[in-house]
């Protein structure tokens, strides 16, 4: 047993029907000496207490085990640990596995073992950290950029400030720029009825760039964090630089390796494996 | 295949949201409003509504349906719509024929089209000294009228 690896299983993991799968999985980390305690998610269990327990007995590396459901239940506190964090993403679709490049299954050991570690920023959202975006929709929310100026849909609209992705409904997978902190998508309600999303162009929608900001409305925001829903009358939301390490798959680093990787990095880092790319 | 291509930008005519220095292009679209001291460092592309103050470090794009009511200070600039402020251009200054300017205009140099609304004192050749208004260069300005042209 490799005592520096510690896993989380989310619950659903203990049904019958993924005992084959996780045996597969036991087995190639075994192979691969990564085998290490084991924790599981439950319903009246805490996720911080049980990381924070690991942490406490010199867990070093950190894999979640599940699906992005699974790493989105312990994402809001993982980056204060100071941990390397893992995932393999047992269960598909991954939105997560696609843009980390980490294959679904137990193909996601080798990713594990090959050890890319990279350094990310994250996103906050008062106190709860967050890996791709904070999305609200149909809503008059304003967003203030760090005390400077405000910016508002005027006839409403979808908001969506991201760290480093779209999640799940959108057909883009974006590299971040590390250095541009957090960007803000606003589709205004006049843009977001015209025609088909796919025939928008780029401009319809309000993009800027921003690390610090507050979003607030006389309203109740209800806002999707990652994969959870969040809701209240004004949220603090700030990018975190690089305070979280990640492992990836071998596409997904951009610097320091692979020169080819890094000159098409500087020209654009959009990437998709779907039909669809832009709108 | 490289798996980072921009060969997807080219094929679909689509707009990358990032400029060349790596700074991302800020665009304020129609139906969206900024109030206060907007400032960037890349190009920044307008087609809502700002009040306040407007600055960037690259290219400002003031497209036919933005009303701004701001000062505002570029690079360099396109100007298509309605501006009620003072712009102080570092280099050149585009007024398209739909733009219509209310306020003092400084840049070193520019192109005015024909159509194009101009209300204002305008100082051309002098954008590094932006406060003083020394006697406008005539024979930098070129501009495109159909009508002198024929």
């Amino acid at each position: 047993m490799n005592v520096g690896y510690s896993y989380i299983y989310d619950d659903f993991l203990s049904d019958r029907g993924f005992e084959r799968e996780v045996a597969a999985l036991e087995t190639k980390l075994n192979t691969y000496d990564l085998a290490g305690r084991i924790g599981r998610l439950a319903l009246f269990r805490s996720p911080k207490d049980l990381v924070e327990g690991m942490v406490k007995d010199g867990t070093k590396t950190l894999i979640i085990v599940g699906n992005d459901s699974t790493l989105d239940k312990v994402m809001w506190f993982l980056p204060d640990l100071g941990i390397t964090v893992g995932y393999i993403p047992l269960v598909g679709p991954s939105a997560i596995g696609e843009l980390f490049n980490i294959p679904v299954g137990v193909a996601a050991c080798e990713v594990i073992t090959s050890r890319l570690v990279e350094t990310i920023d994250t996103g906050k959202i008062d106190d709860r950290y967050f890996l791709t975006e904070v999305s609200v929709s149909a809503t008059l929310a304003t967003l203030d950029v760090e005390g400077r100026y405000r910016i508002s849909p005027t006839d409403g609209g979808s908001l969506f400030i991201r760290n480093m992705a779209a999640y799940v409904k959108e057909p883009i997978l974006q590299n971040e720029k590390s250095t541009m902190g957090l960007e803000a998508i606003i589709a205004a309600q006049s843009s977001s009825r015209r025609g088909f999303p796919w025939k928008r162009r780029k401009n319809d929608e309000t993009r800027i760039f921003f690390n610090r900001g507050t979003l607030f409305s006389k309203d109740p925001i209800e806002a999707k964090v990652d994969a959870h829903v969040v809701s209240g009358f004004r949220f603090e939301v700030e990018s975190v630089k690089r305070n979280f390490r990640f492992i990836t798959g071998r596409g997904r680093r951009l610097s320091g390796v692979d020169e080819p990787l890094q000159t098409a990095a500087k020209n654009d880092t959009f990437r998709s494996r779907r039909k669809i790319g832009m709108r | 295949m490289s798996m980072f291509s921009t060969k997807r930008f080219e094929e679909e005519g689509a707009v990358s949201p990032y400029g060349e220095n790596g700074v991302g292009t800020t665009i304020i679209a129609h139906g969206v409003r900024v109030e206060g001291d907007f400032t960037s460092k890349g190009d920044v592309q307008i087609e809502g509504d700002v009040q306040g103050h407007v600055e960037t470090g690259g290219m400002l794009t003031v497209g036919p349906q933005a009303k701004l009511t701001a000062d505002v200070r570029a690079e360099s600039a396109v100007i298509a719509g309605s501006l009620e402020g003072n712009l102080t251009v570092a280099s050149h200054l585009d007024l398209k024929a739909t733009a219509k300017v209310v306020g003092d205009v400084t840049c070193e140099t520019a192109s005015i089209e024909s159509g194009a609304s101009l209300n204002g004192k305008v100082a051309i050749g002098t954008a590094s000294a932006p406060k003083s208004t020394a006697k406008t260069r005539v024979d930098r300005v070129q501009v495109e009228d159909e009508e002198t042209e024929q």
